[in-house]
């Protein structure tokens, strides 16, 4: 088997990344007696679209709910800037700018767009100090449309419930919810799958512009044709375990569902490590 | 033109589809409080050719005063279901609650302020310990407090032996039952507050959002970071706060206490109270304004009935039939409007 040593290559438009965004470090999980990860490691470097595939059960939404502070891992650690983090709730990996949006968008589709828009992180005036303080409805209703604004969709008024919108608008919703408010890493699991054409590829065209923002981007898919499109570099696993690590001008996509399939012993690739 | 449909709904091919869109969504808009608030505009102008005495103002605030107690008890359920949770112990706390309100306050000579601190306290504390075991433990609700009803119905039969505490009840407490101020009676004035507040609590707050989002999808709170555990855990606690309120309410109004005075009839009544006022069992939708009407539609048919002579086991049955007619209008309108809320 031959070793391919694969250094990635910074995307143009970045600054110069001294050290990765996002460290994930030998992250095991177990569900009962199916081990979901396997020691598996990932970085993701600043202003990057790192696409992560795999087979069903290949163990890339387990670790992504992990980041995205959903699930605890077994073993391992997580760096943000080479800082040890422990999430211990969605609601900390928020706060350290890691956002997700979910393949069914995770909307709450009997609340007003704003309310989803603001989920747990409310915009409150204080009546009594904290303890006792009321909703601030105009002010989220406005900032929820500015929001909105900006990836260039309307949805007319705030106040209409999730459920009363479309597929897409319904997902420019929930990505204005991970996008909203400063963040660094995007998680996106499989955003296109209940999409239509031109809905995807709008979708595509968000995600491409987030490295020109700062933001750094993990994206799960199985179309290839979208990783290929907008990733900057692709990771590959299969049952809970990485397989391989590649800077996507390196790889065809033959190799990659090869190894989808295969793994390690797939067509003589090697897993790589990009350090 | 107009035909019908295979759906069963009218079309109008002259109308733009989007236009008709924008209707079938009006009219599952108005369909929850607005058609309540219309039948019971035609209930009470029906009753008041139909009886005597029905349009007074003295019959009118006596049905809002039976309808106080199932209110009460009703805007508990109500917060809890809307979680897409379920406390059918909400009775048997009640009636223990009132029970032990009248045994300290009677039996034990405990001031006034104190016994009702802590039968209201007690209730919260059942509540909160519902909660624990649902949201932390993982028991289903429905169980949970299924285990809850009959410890609590248990509890006050061993210690009252089934026996009413009535002497001691002094005026001062029977005041919150039966007391004035003004023209409306103090129940009355009870339930309307916790109604205003309860109305503010689940729209204007933090925490009432959170109410509504777990109730309509468990999941997508949880992974944007709201603590539905401890949500969970309030809202039982809510709950639990209601049926003792309830149960202290009621003591008062009936003068004494009945270990059988509250129970899984009464706290069907307020469910019911619920469910016609357009809260949704499966959770997610449900607010307080339709809950009062719900209470002031069953109030006003059970007054009318009265009234009309007839039976109060017959009213069960247009009770019964009612409820059914709710759902399948509500579910009917859900569907015309492709599902959406």
């Amino acid at each position: 088997m031959i070793a391919m040593d694969i250094r990635i290559d910074i995307p143009d438009h970045q600054p110069q990344p001294l050290q990765p965004i996002l460290r994930m470090v030998n992250i095991s999980k177990n569900f009962g007696a199916v081990q979901a990860l396997k020691n598996v490691d990932l970085e993701l470097y600043h202003a990057e679209i790192l696409g992560l595939v795999g087979d069903n059960a290949a163990g890339k939404s387990t670790l992504m709910k992990i980041l995205a502070g959903v699930l605890r891992p077994d073993t391992g650690q997580i760096f943000i800037e080479d800082r040890p983090e422990s999430f211990k709730s969605p609601r900390d990996a928020r706060s350290m700018g890691i956002e997700m949006v979910y393949q069914d968008f995770a909307l709450c589709k009997n609340m007003w767009i704003a309310g989803n828009v603001f989920m747990a992180r409310e915009i409150v005036r204080e009546i009594i100090g904290r303890t006792f303080s009321v909703l601030d409805k105009k002010q989220m209703a406005d900032r929820s449309r500015k929001i909105l604004e900006e990836q260039k969709v309307s949805i007319g008024s705030c106040k209409k419930r999730a459920g009363e919108l479309s597929g897409g608008q319904q997902q420019s919703v929930a990505i204005a919810r991970a996008l909203g408010f400063n963040a660094r890493i995007v998680i996106m699991d499989e955003p296109t799958a209940s999409l239509g054409v031109k809905q995807a590829s709008r979708l595509l065209e968000i995600a491409q512009s987030l490295p020109q923002k700062g933001i750094s981007a993990i994206y799960i898919s199985h179309r290839m044709q979208d990783i290929f499109s907008i990733c900057h570099r692709v990771m590959v696993h299969k049952t809970g375990e990485k397989v391989g690590d590649f800077r996507i001008k390196e790889v065809s996509v033959d190799e990659i569902v090869r190894l989808m399939i295969l793994g390690k012993q797939g067509n003589g690739v090697e897993t790589n490590s990009i350090r | 033109m107009k035909e019908k449909t295979t759906t069963g709904i009218p079309e109008y091919s002259h109308i733009p589809p989007e236009r008709l869109v924008k209707r079938v969504k009006i009219i599952s808009k108005i369909q929850g409080n607005m058609i309540l608030s219309l039948a019971i505009i035609i209930l009470s102008i029906f009753l008041s050719f139909k009886t005597e005495g029905f349009f007074t103002t003295y019959n009118l605030i006596n049905v809002l005063r039976q309808i106080s107690l199932t209110s009460l008890m009703a805007i508990g359920f109500g917060i809890v279901v809307i979680t897409g949770g379920m406390d059918i112990s909400m009775g048997n706390v009640a009636a223990m609650v009132g029970m032990t309100v009248a045994g300290l306050f009677a039996i034990m000579k405990v001031n006034l302020f104190v016994s009702l601190v802590i039968s209201l306290a007690l209730g919260l504390g059942i509540g909160l310990l519902n909660g624990a075991v649902i949201a932390y433990l993982g028991v289903p609700p429905f169980i949970a407090t299924l285990a809850m009803m009959f410890i609590s119905q248990g509890i006050t039969f061993e210690f009252t032996q089934g026996y009413p505490i009535y002497e001691g009840l002094t005026s001062n407490f029977l005041y919150i039952g039966q007391g004035y101020i003004g023209p409306l009676p103090v129940p009355v004035i009870i339930m309307i507050a916790m109604f205003i507040l309860a109305h503010f609590f689940l729209n204007n707050t933090v925490l009432g959002q959170h109410i509504y989002s777990i109730g309509g999808n468990e999941n997508a709170a949880r992974v944007t970071g709201v603590n539905v555990s401890r949500v969970k855990l309030i809202t039982y606690g809510i709950s639990g706060f209601f049926a003792a309120l309830t149960g202290v309410v009621m003591t008062a109004r009936l003068g004494s206490a009945q270990p059988a005075a509250a129970g899984m009839d009464f706290f069907l009544t307020a469910a019911t109270a619920a469910v016609l006022g357009g809260t949704e069992l499966s959770g997610g939708v449900g607010n307080m304004l339709g809950i009062l009407l719900g209470a002031l539609f069953l109030g006003i048919l059970n007054n009318g009935l009265t009234l009309l002579k007839i039976s109060a086991y017959f009213q069960w049955i247009v009770t019964g039939i009612l409820l059914i007619l709710a759902i399948v209008w509500h579910t009917t309108q859900k569907s015309a409007s492709g599902g959406k809320y």
